[in-house]
């Protein structure tokens, strides 16, 4: 379990490091236009950062170095889970309902915000989290990490 | 020390650079003459050296330290995606003429043919690679409170 919060957590974090978005605007691409079953562009750079994110992790034998438990690996699981949730279409349609419930007339959260931008706040508090909660996750890693094995020799030819 | 605060510095721009959330607020500072990088540059360096002293990370990182190679690496890239955005290295390599180039005389036509933005996603690789192994290469919180 705690190995799939770090691996899942990692992806975010490296999704979030490139701007995927401003290359792709970049390019000619429209970045709306690329959704896959109700999963936007975010989520899909998630997914695709978890080979990546597989590789770190197992090159900083995170595996094997990551405390039973942590206030960062706390906080870096509901974190990484409401990003990834936030850009799943049926979960933001479902968000986005209920709370024009509950800001509207009568309705239990007495708020005056827009349903758009209190979920536009939310998916920001949840990237600024998986940030600074993995962040938090590496700098507390428990071991002394393992020596690398030295390169390997080519061995010489017999003259 | 340096080179891991450079990187984790141009990391963090990069990260702030995906905010659509402070687009007004970069709009605001726009009018004002103050462009989008700068006011990322001054966010991005205050939080690494808060996050810096606060973690301790010149005293905690272990020696062989890690990842400062491809650290140094990707600050040399991103270095050059920055003067290939600007036109400073086309205007650099305009200035020298062809002949004190000699080898290298190809050079101005090579540098007006490049593009930034694959420069700088070489550059943020090796820079996620190198911080990655940089701050999985530290002395351990518990032992880190023992010895000091």
């Amino acid at each position: 379990m705690r190995k799939t919060v770090v691996l899942l957590g990692l992806a975010v974090l490296l999704s979030l490091l490139f701007p995927v978005r401003i290359l792709l605007l970049q390019g000619g691409v429209d970045p709306l236009s690329l959704q896959l079953h109700g999963i936007d562009l975010a989520a899909l750079c998630a997914i695709a950062a978890v080979i990546p994110a597989m590789a770190l992790g197992r090159h900083g034998q995170l595996a094997q170095r990551v405390p039973r438990w942590n206030l960062w690996l706390a906080l870096l699981a509901p974190c990484t889970l409401l990003f990834l949730l936030l850009h799943v279409g049926w979960s933001v349609d479902f968000a986005m309902n209920y709370l024009q419930e509950a800001l509207g007339p009568g309705g239990s959260l007495p708020l005056r915000v827009s349903p758009g931008a209190l979920v536009s706040g939310v998916e920001l508090a949840a990237r600024l989290g998986v940030l600074v909660t993995m962040v938090g996750v590496l700098v507390t890693l428990q071991a002394v990490p393992e020596d690398e094995p030295p390169p390997a020799r080519r061995r010489r030819r017999r003259k | 020390m340096k080179r891991l605060f450079v990187g984790l510095t141009l990391l963090l721009m990069a990260f702030l650079s995906t905010l659509d959330q402070f687009d007004r607020l970069h709009a605001l500072a726009a009018r004002v003459g103050v462009q989008r990088w700068m006011t990322e540059l001054v966010l991005a360096a205050l939080v690494v050296a808060l996050f810096v002293r606060a973690s301790e990370l010149n005293r905690r990182l272990l020696f062989p330290r890690r990842g400062l190679k491809l650290l140094l690496a990707g600050i040399v890239v991103y270095a050059v995606g920055v003067g290939v955005a600007t036109g400073a290295l086309v205007g650099a390599t305009g200035m020298v003429s062809p002949a004190d180039l000699g080898a290298l005389a190809s050079l101005p036509t090579v540098a007006a043919k490049l593009t930034p933005w694959p420069l700088f996603l070489v550059a943020d690789v090796l820079l996620v690679i190198g911080v990655f192994r940089a701050l999985t290469n530290l002395v351990p919180p518990d032992e880190f409170a023992e010895d000091f």
